[in-house]
C-alpha cells in the first residue's frame, strides 16, 4: 500500500498551529460514520495547543452530534466549528459548552431575495422542461435548489454517476443546458434581483445560492486566529477533498483556498479526478489519510514537547537568587564541543553566564597556567514592554517562573509570566539547545505574548562580551554579517592566539504583526533588536541561531561562522530541534539505565548520563573532559585522572568514539609527558596531574591562602598514579572494544611509555624488592609517602599490561609492531626488566590481611570517622591539616580502589576485611570517594551501606551539599555513580576474554535494565531482583558472557538468554529465544 | 512620626537597665535617629520624677523623647509603640529590675527579643567595657552558616556598617554533631574538597558573592572559616579579632532546645549582641 504521506513529508516535520479542514469526505467518509477515532487524534492536537477548525456546509448540530460532543476538556477551547458555508462559527468555553462566536444573520430583504433567486431558477428550469425541481429553504443564509430530488444523500463516491444522472434528468426533461446552464441562471438571477455578491456553488445534486461560502470561514480563521494570535500563515494547514473542479464547477473546498494568504499549506485527501489547483498538494487517501496525517502531527508535537517522564526533567519552580549560580551549573546545555550554563537570559546580578569551549585555553598572563577562556554570552535576551525591561527583580512581579532541563531531549526551557506594577501581564518562554550532532550550532526560541494589554514589545538579543570576572578572549571585531542583518563577533585569546568567531542571526516568522528590526553594536557586544506593537494574545516568536567556530577547528572561523549561521536559520529551529531530539534519543538508547522501584535514583542516573553526554566530545581527540566538564570554570578546565578513571568507562560502554577521543587526547599529550619523565631523569612518560592543551603540568606549585600562608601543592609532582589511570583506561577500552587500530596507533605506546616510567621510577632494595618512594596516592591527606600500595600495585599492573600489549602486537600484528618498536626504540630486554619489577614490586608483606596503605600508615593515630558522623564541613577541615596528616584519616578510596580495580588479586575475605577497615577510617573528603565505596560494598553484598553511599554520591550536585556546585558539576562523581551501578550493583567485570556479571541489587530496586556495548555488540541486560537476568545479545556477533564465578559462555548473536536465581546464587545463562 | 528613624531604649527604673543607655545613645547618633526612652508603668509620673526614677541624669543625644506608657503588659506596650514609629533598633540591657545573673535574660528583655521584628541589641550589664554615647563599632562579627536566613541579616548589618564605617568579619564555622543546613539556597562549607585550592576558593567566592550583591561600596568584608562549638568559636573569634559587636540572625525562639548558640552567646560574650529576626 502506497503511503499517502509520501507527497507531503512536511506533515512529519512541520508542526502546524492551525489545522482547518472540510468535514464530510475529508475527515470522515460521511456524516453517519463513527468519528471517535478522528475526535481522539484531534483532541490530542488540541492538548498541544493546536487550533482545530472544521469548515463545513452543514449546521453545527450535525457536526456536534457526530464529532464535537465527543470531546470534553479545557483544550476544547481550541476547537472551532465553521458551519453553514461560512455563516456561523461556534467555539467552546472552558466548560466545553458551545458558544456562538460569529453568525451572519440575513436581513428579511436578503432572505426574500434568496427565495426569489431560487424560485426564479426553479421556475425557469421547470418552464423550459418537465424536470421537477425542489427548493430547500431551511438553510441558514442560503437556498438549495435540488436538481435531482429522487437521489437522497448520494455519497461522494458516487459523484460520477450522480453527474451523469443529473445531466440526463435535466436534458431528458428538456433543459438542455444541464447543470452549467442552471448555474449560469442562478448567477444571472442573483445579480439581476439584487444579490450581486451571492455565492453560487454546486455539488452536482444541488445548486446553492447563498450569502456566504467557505471562503468566509477561512477568512474568519485568518482574522480571528492567524491575526489575533499572530500565527504565521506557514503554520496553517487547510485540508479538503475537493479543491479541484468537479463536473465543470469549482470543488466544494476551492473557496477555502486563499491566494492572498501566502504560505498556508493546502492539502487534498480527495480523489480529485480533474486534478488540484496550483498550490494544493494532492495526497489522496480520503479520511483514512486525514487521520494518519493528524496522527503524524500528534507524534511530531509529542516529539517537540518536553519529556513527560519526570525522571528526565530537572525543574526549578519559582526563582531563588541565592541558588542561581548553582542552578546555572546543573541546567547547563552542551555537546562536548561547548557548554553553556543555564543562566537567565536577561542576566541578573546574581548570575554568571558562561559558555566554555573544550580546548580553548588561554593564560591570564604570560607564563601563567592555562585555563579555559570564557566565550561571549550568546543567550542574552531581554524583553521590554513600552520601553521597560522585564526582570525577576521584584518577586511580586513573578506570577509564574519555571526552568526545566529536559535531559532526554537536550533542551532547556524557561516559562515566565510577568506582571508589571500597572497589571500588565506578559508571558515569555525561552527554549535553547546546543546541537549534539553538529556541535557548532546553538539555537534559541523566544516567545512573547502580551496577555492583557496592547503595547510595544521589544526583544533585544545578542552576544555579550562584557562580564564581571573571568578570563575572556580579546575582542577583534564586531559587525553585522551582511546587509544590516545578523551580527558577528570575532575574538582572539591573548596568549594562545586562537581566533573565535560567533555569528548570530535571528528570524521572526512572517505573521500579520509587523516588526521593526535593527542590529546594534555597543560596548557590551552585538545584537539584534525586534520591536512591534502587539495586541492582547498575539504571539511573537523570535528564533535565534548562533554558530561558533575557532581556529582550532578550521583556518577561517569567521567565514565559517557567518556562512553557516544562514544555513542553520534556513533549516529552521523546529528542524534543528528534531535533529537534536533524534541525536539525544540515539545516545539514550545506548546509555539509558532504568531502575524500577526508586524514582529518585532514576533521576540521579539520568542526570549522570545527561551531563556526561554533554561533556564528551567524539569529534575532537585533542580534548578530554575537565573535572567540572564545561559547566563551570573553577577547575580551569583542567583534565585530571577523573577523566580516565571515573568518566571513561561510561563512554567505553555507551559511546566508544568519545572514549577513544579522550584516550587520543592523552596520546597527543605524550610528548609533554615524556619531557616530564626526562626532567625527572626517568624513562617513559609521566602524565600531568592537571593537563590542558599540550599536556604540560598545569598544577600550581603553591597557593597563597587568604591568611598569607604559602601552601605548597604537591599533587602535580607526587600523584604519579595518574599514569596508571591512563593505562587502565587504555586497557579497558581495548578489551571492551577490540579497537586494534587504536591499540596500534596509540594504545600500546601509552601502555609502554607509562610502564617504562614505572620500571625506571622504582628503587630496588637489598633483598631485590622494588619500592616506589616519595609519592602521593589517591589519599591526599598523606602527601609524601613510600610504597603507597595503590601506586605500587597499579604500577605493576600497568607494566604487566604493557608487556601483554607488546606480546600481542608482536604475535598478531608483527608489521605494525615492528614500526612501533622502531619508533619508540623498544628493546626486548625491557620485557625482562618489566617482569622483574612487576613480580618483585613491594606488596605489603605484613602478616595481616589488611593492606597497609603506605609504609608507616599503621603507626599513625587511629580514628573512627563514625565518631564524627554528623558534621557541617569536611573532617580534615575540622581536625586541621597537621592532625589529619598524623592520623589514619583517609581522604578517599585508596586501598579500596584497589579492591575494585584489581579485584582478582584478592580473596573475597581479604576484600571484605580491608573494606571494613578502611571504611571506618575514610572521611570522604573528595567527591570521588562515595561511589567507589558504594561500588565495593555493592559487590560485597552490603546492600544498605552501598545504598547509603549511592545516595551520598547521587546528591553531590543535586542537593548542593558540596557547597560549590555553583562552580560546575562534579563529573568524576557522576562517572563514579555510573560505575557503582554497572560494576557494583550489576556486578559487571569486563576481562580480555569476555564479560562477567553478578548482580546484587539493593532491596528497593525491583528491576535494573541497561545496555552495554562490548566489541561493537550491544548487550541488553534486564535484571529482576532475586529472580532472573535476561540478556539480549546484539546481532553483530557472538558474545562471551558469563556469571562471575562461573565459566564464560559463548552466546549467539540476536538470541535471548536467561540466568535464574536459585535462592543463593546466579545460574548459568540458558537460551530462551 | 513614622518617617523619622527611631531607636528605643526601654527602661524600668533599674540600675542594670541603664547600662544599655550609652549603646542606645551611640546607635541614635550613628543612625541620626530620634531616641525614645520608653517606660511602661501603671501609674503616671510627672516628667521630672520619671527621669529620676529611670536614673537618667544626662542625655547626650540631641533628639530624644521620654515616653511614659500606662499599662501592665510592658512587653506588649513597648512593641506596640515600636510598631507605631520607624524603629530601627531596640537597645536594652539583658536584665532590669529582676536582675538575676543566673537567668539568661530578664522578663521584659526575654519578651522583647522573642517577639520583636526589629533588630534588638542586647547589652549585658556586667560587660567590662560598656558602650558609651560615642561608641562606634569598628568591626562587626557576623557568623554565617550558609543559610539564606543567616544571610538575611546582612541588610541590617550593611546599613550599620555603612553608617559607622565598620568592617565586617563573616565567620563560617564547621561543627561536629550537626548536619549541614538543609534550607533551600544554603551554601554550607564544602563537605568534599577534591582539590582544596580550587574548591575552597570557589566556595569562598560563592559565599562572599551572596553578600556582595548588597554590599555598599566602601564596606570591607572578610570571610573566615573556623571549627568548633559555635558560641565558643564566636566568642573566641570576636576576642581575637577585636570585633565590637556580634550580629546574628535568628527566628525568635528561646524555648528549651532552641537557639542554644544565641543563649550561650548572650550568657557568655562580653560584646553587644545584635539579634536580627527573620521569618522561619
Amino acid at each position: 500500500m502506497i503511503d499517502c504521506l509520501v507527497g507531503f513529508p512536511a506533515i512529519r516535520k512541520h508542526p502546524y498551529k492551525i489545522i482547518a479542514f472540510d468535514w464530510d469526505g475529508t475527515a470522515v467518509e460521511n456524516r453517519r460514520v463513527d468519528a471517535t477515532a478522528v475526535a481522539h487524534v484531534l483532541e490530542d492536537l488540541m492538548k498541544f495547543g493546536v487550533y482545530i477548525v472544521v469548515i463545513t456546509g452543514t449546521n453545527f448540530g450535525n457536526i456536534d452530534r457526530q464529532f464535537s460532543s465527543l470531546i470534553t476538556g479545557p483544550y476544547k477551547q481550541n476547537l472551532f466549528i465553521c458551519t453553514d458555508r461560512g455563516s456561523e462559527v461556534t467555539g467552546f468555553d472552558k466548560n466545553s459548552n458551545p458558544v456562538t462566536l460569529y453568525k451572519r444573520v440575513a436581513t428579511e430583504k436578503e432572505n426574500a431575495l434568496l427565495d426569489s433567486v431560487a424560485e426564479a431558477v426553479k421556475h425557469d428550469i421547470e418552464a423550459h422542461s418537465n424536470a421537477n425541481i425542489e427548493i430547500v429553504y431551511n438553510r441558514l443564509n442560503r437556498r438549495k435548489i435540488d436538481l435531482i430530488p429522487e437521489w437522497e444523500n448520494p455519497p461522494k463516491s458516487q459523484i460520477g454517476e450522480l453527474l451523469v444522472k443529473t445531466e440526463e434528468r435535466l436534458n431528458k426533461g428538456g433543459f438542455t443546458g444541464g447543470i452549467k446552464a442552471a448555474f449560469d441562471l442562478a448567477t444571472r438571477y442573483a445579480y439581476e434581483l439584487g444579490l450581486p455578491d451571492a455565492r453560487i456553488t454546486s455539488d452536482v445534486k444541488h445548486m446553492e445560492v447563498g450569502l456566504t461560502d467557505k471562503s468566509d470561514s477561512i477568512k474568519w480563521v485568518i482574522s480571528e486566529l492567524s491575526s489575533k494570535k499572530n500565527i504565521p500563515f506557514r503554520d496553517t494547514l487547510v485540508l479538503g477533498d475537493e479543491f479541484g473542479p468537479i463536473a465543470g464547477f469549482e470543488g466544494s473546498d476551492f473557496r477555502t483556498y486563499l491566494p492572498d494568504a501566502p504560505g498556508v499549506t493546502y492539502v487534498s485527501v480527495g480523489k480529485e479526478p480533474n486534478g488540484v489547483p496550483p498550490g494544493v498538494i494532492h495526497v489522496g487517501g480520503g479520511p483514512t489519510c486525514f487521520v494518519k496525517m493528524m496522527g503524524e502531527q500528534v507524534k511530531l508535537y509529542k516529539k517537540l514537547s518536553p519529556t513527560i517522564d519526570p525522571t528526565f526533567l530537572l525543574i526549578e519552580e519559582g526563582y531563588e537568587p541565592l541558588r542561581e549560580r548553582e542552578a546555572e551549573s546543573l541546567f547547563t546545555i552542551g555537546n562536548g564541543y561547548l557548554g553553556t550554563r543555564g543562566s537567565l537570559e536577561e542576566r541578573t546580578p546574581e548570575s554568571e553566564p558562561m559558555t566554555l569551549l573544550a580546548g580553548v585555553y588561554d593564560r591570564p598572563k604570560a607564563n601563567a597556567l592555562e585555563e579555559l577562556s570564557i566565550m561571549p554570552d550568546w543567550v542574552m535576551a531581554r524583553v521590554y514592554v513600552d520601553g521597560r525591561v522585564l526582570t525577576l527583580g521584584d518577586e511580586r512581579s513573578i506570577l509564574e517562573h519555571r526552568r526545566t532541563l529536559d535531559m532526554r531531549k537536550g533542551m532547556l526551557l524557561r516559562e515566565w509570566r510577568h506582571r508589571s506594577e500597572d497589571g500588565r501581564i506578559t508571558s515569555i518562554k525561552f527554549l535553547r539547545f546546543a546541537l549534539l550532532a553538529e556541535p557548532h550550532i546553538m539555537a534559541m526560541r523566544i516567545t512573547v505574548v502580551p496577555e492583557n494589554y496592547r503595547g510595544e514589545i521589544r526583544v533585544e538579543t545578542g552576544l555579550v562580551v562584557s562580564r564581571k570576572s573571568g578570563l575572556t578572549p580579546e575582542l577583534a571585531d564586531m559587525r553585522t554579517i551582511k546587509d544590516g542583518e545578523g551580527v558577528l563577533l570575532s575574538l582572539k585569546t591573548k596568549f594562545t592566539r586562537y581566533t573565535i568567531a560567533q555569528a548570530q542571526l535571528s528570524r521572526v516568522a512572517p505573521g500579520l504583526v509587523k516588526q521593526h528590526y535593527r542590529t546594534y553594536i555597543d560596548k557590551s557586544g552585538v545584537g539584534e533588536d525586534w520591536r512591534w506593537q502587539a495586541d492582547p494574545g498575539q504571539v511573537i516568536e523570535v528564533e535565534k541561531f548562533v554558530s561558533i567556530y575557532t581556529s582550532r577547528d578550521l583556518p577561517n572561523p569567521v567565514k565559517a561562522a557567518s556562512v553557516s549561521v544562514y544555513d542553520y536559520a534556513a533549516r529552521g529551529l523546529d528542524a534543528l530541534l528534531l535533529e537534536q531530539i533524534d541525536a539525544w534519543e540515539d545516545r539514550w538508547d545506548a546509555a539509558a539505565i532504568k531502575i524500577v522501584g526508586d524514582p529518585e535514583a532514576q533521576l540521579w542516573v539520568n542526570f549522570v548520563a545527561y551531563h556526561l553526554i554533554t561533556a564528551g566530545n567524539p569529534f575532537d581527540e585533542r580534548v578530554s573532559i575537565s573535572a567540572r566538564t564545561l559547566t563551570g570554570s573553577i577547575y580551569k578546565g583542567h583534565i585530571f585522572w577523573d577523566a580516565d578513571m571515573f568518566m571513561l568507562p561510561f563512554f567505553i560502554y555507551t559511546h566508544p568514539p568519545t572514549a577513544r577521543a579522550m584516550l587520543m587526547y592523552r596520546y597527543h599529550t605524550l610528548s609533554e609527558a615524556r619531557k616530564e619523565a626526562i626532567g625527572l631523569s626517568l624513562r617513559g612518560a609521566l602524565f600531568a596531574w592537571e593537563s590542558a592543551t599540550t599536556g604540560a603540568e598545569m598544577t600550581p606549585e603553591y597557593v597563597v591562602a587568604p591568611t598569607g600562608e604559602v601552601i605548597l601543592i604537591l599533587t602535580g609532582k607526587m600523584e604519579q598514579h595518574i599514569n596508571t589511570a591512563i593505562a587502565y583506561g587504555v586497557w579497558q577500552y581495548w578489551v571492551s572494544t577490540n579497537d586494534v587500530d587504536f591499540l596500534i596507533q596509540a594504545g600500546a605506546e601509552l601502555l609502554i611509555e607509562t610502564a617504562r616510567f614505572w620500571a625506571s621510577r622504582v628503587e630496588k632494595d637489598d633483598e631485590g624488592i622494588y619500592h616506589i618512594l616519595n609519592v602521593e596516592g589517591p589519599d591526599e591527606y598523606h602527601e609524601i609517602v613510600n610504597d603507597n600500595m595503590y601506586t605500587n600495585l597499579m604500577a605493576a599492573w600497568n607494566i604487566d599490561r604493557a608487556a601483554d600489549a607488546v606480546r600481542y602486537l608482536r604475535e598478531v600484528y608483527p608489521e605494525a609492531w615492528a614500526r612501533l618498536k622502531d619508533k619508540i626504540d623498544f628493546d626486548y630486554l625491557e620485557l625482562d626488566r618489566w617482569e622483574d619489577v612487576s613480580s618483585h614490586m613491594y606488596r605489603d608483606m605484613t602478616d595481616s590481611d589488611i593492606i597497609e596503605q603506605f609504609d608507616g600508615y599503621f603507626g599513625l593515630h587511629d580514628i573512627n570517622v563514625y565518631d564524627y558522623e554528623q558534621r557541617t564541613t569536611s573532617l580534615d577541615t575540622i581536625l586541621g591539616r597537621d592532625v589529619t596528616a598524623a592520623s589514619k584519616l583517609v581522604k578517599q578510596a585508596d586501598v579500596v580502589m584497589l579492591l575494585y580495580l584489581l579485584e582478582n588479586e584478592f580473596s573475597e575475605e581479604v576484600i571484605k576485611e580491608n573494606f571494613e577497615y578502611y571504611e571506618r577510617r575514610t572521611g570522604h573528603g573528595s567527591s570521588l570517594s562515595p561511589s567507589m565505596y558504594g561500588l565495593v560494598s555493592a559487590r560485597l553484598g552490603l546492600s544498605a551501606l552501598a545504598m547509603r553511599y549511592f545516595r551520598q554520591a547521587g546528591t553531590i550536585d543535586l542537593s548542593n551539599n558540596m557547597g560549590n556546585a555553583a562552580g560546575g558539576v562534579h563529573a568524576a562523581a557522576l562517572g563514579g555513580l555510573w560505575q557503582q551501578i554497572i560494576m557494583g550493583f550489576a556486578g559487571v567485570r569486563v576481562k580480555r576474554d569476555g564479560l562477567f556479571i553478578y548482580p546484587k541489587l539493593p532491596e528497593q530496586w525491583q528491576r535494573l535494565t541497561f545496555a552495554l556495548l562490548l566489541r561493537g555488540n550491544r548487550l541488553k541486560f534486564d535484571i529482576e531482583s532475586g529472580k532472573q537476568i535476561t540478556l539480549v545479545v546484539g546481532e553483530t556477533g557472538e558474545a562471551n558472557v558469563g556469571i562471575f564465578g562461573r565459566a564464560l559462555q559463548t552466546l549467539a548473536p540476536g538470541a535471548t538468554y536467561r540466568a535464574g536465581w536459585d535462592g543463593s546464587t546466579w545460574l548459568e545463562f540458558a537460551k530462551i529465544g | 512620626m513614622k518617617n523619622r528613624p527611631a531607636v528605643i531604649i526601654p527602661l524600668d527604673g533599674s540600675e542594670t537597665a541603664t547600662k544599655a543607655f550609652g549603646a542606645a545613645e551611640a546607635m541614635t547618633k550613628i543612625m541620626e535617629a530620634m531616641l525614645y526612652i520608653v517606660h511602661v508603668t501603671e501609674e503616671q509620673l510627672p516628667e521630672e520624677e520619671l527621669l529620676k526614677k529611670l536614673r537618667i541624669s544626662q542625655i547626650e543625644v540631641r533628639d530624644f523623647a521620654v515616653r511614659q506608657i500606662i499599662g501592665k503588659d510592658a512587653v506588649g506596650e513597648i512593641l506596640r509603640f515600636a510598631a507605631s514609629i520607624d524603629t530601627q533598633m531596640i537597645v536594652m540591657s539583658s536584665h532590669g529590675l529582676s536582675y538575676n545573673p543566673k537567668r539568661l535574660l530578664g522578663n521584659i528583655t526575654m519578651g522583647i527579643v522573642q517577639r520583636a521584628i526589629n533588630p534588638v541589641m542586647v547589652i549585658r550589664p556586667d560587660m567590662e567595657n560598656l558602650p558609651g554615647p560615642d561608641w562606634k563599632p569598628q568591626k562587626m562579627l557576623v557568623p554565617q552558616d550558609g543559610t539564606p536566613t543567616a544571610a538575611a541579616v546582612m541588610t541590617q548589618v550593611y546599613r550599620l556598617a555603612e553608617l559607622t564605617g565598620a568592617d565586617i568579619d563573616v565567620l563560617s564555622i564547621g561543627v561536629v554533631g550537626r548536619r549541614p543546613p538543609t534550607e533551600a539556597g544554603a551554601i554550607p562549607a564544602p563537605r568534599y574538597l577534591d582539590h582544596p585550592r580550587y574548591d575552597w576558593t570557589a566556595w569562598a567566592g560563592e559565599f562572599i558573592e551572596r553578600f556582595y550583591a548588597q554590599r555598599p561600596p566602601g564596606v570591607e568584608l572578610r570571610l573566615y572559616e573556623r571549627e568548633g562549638e559555635l558560641a565558643n568559636v564566636m566568642i573566641g573569634f570576636a576576642t581575637e579579632n577585636n570585633d565590637d559587636l556580634i550580629a546574628l540572625g535568628w527566628h525568635g525562639h528561646l524555648e528549651s532546645g532552641r537557639a542554644e548558640t544565641v543563649k550561650k552567646l548572650l550568657r557568655e560574650t562580653d560584646r553587644p549582641v545584635l539579634l536580627i529576626w527573620s521569618r522561619e
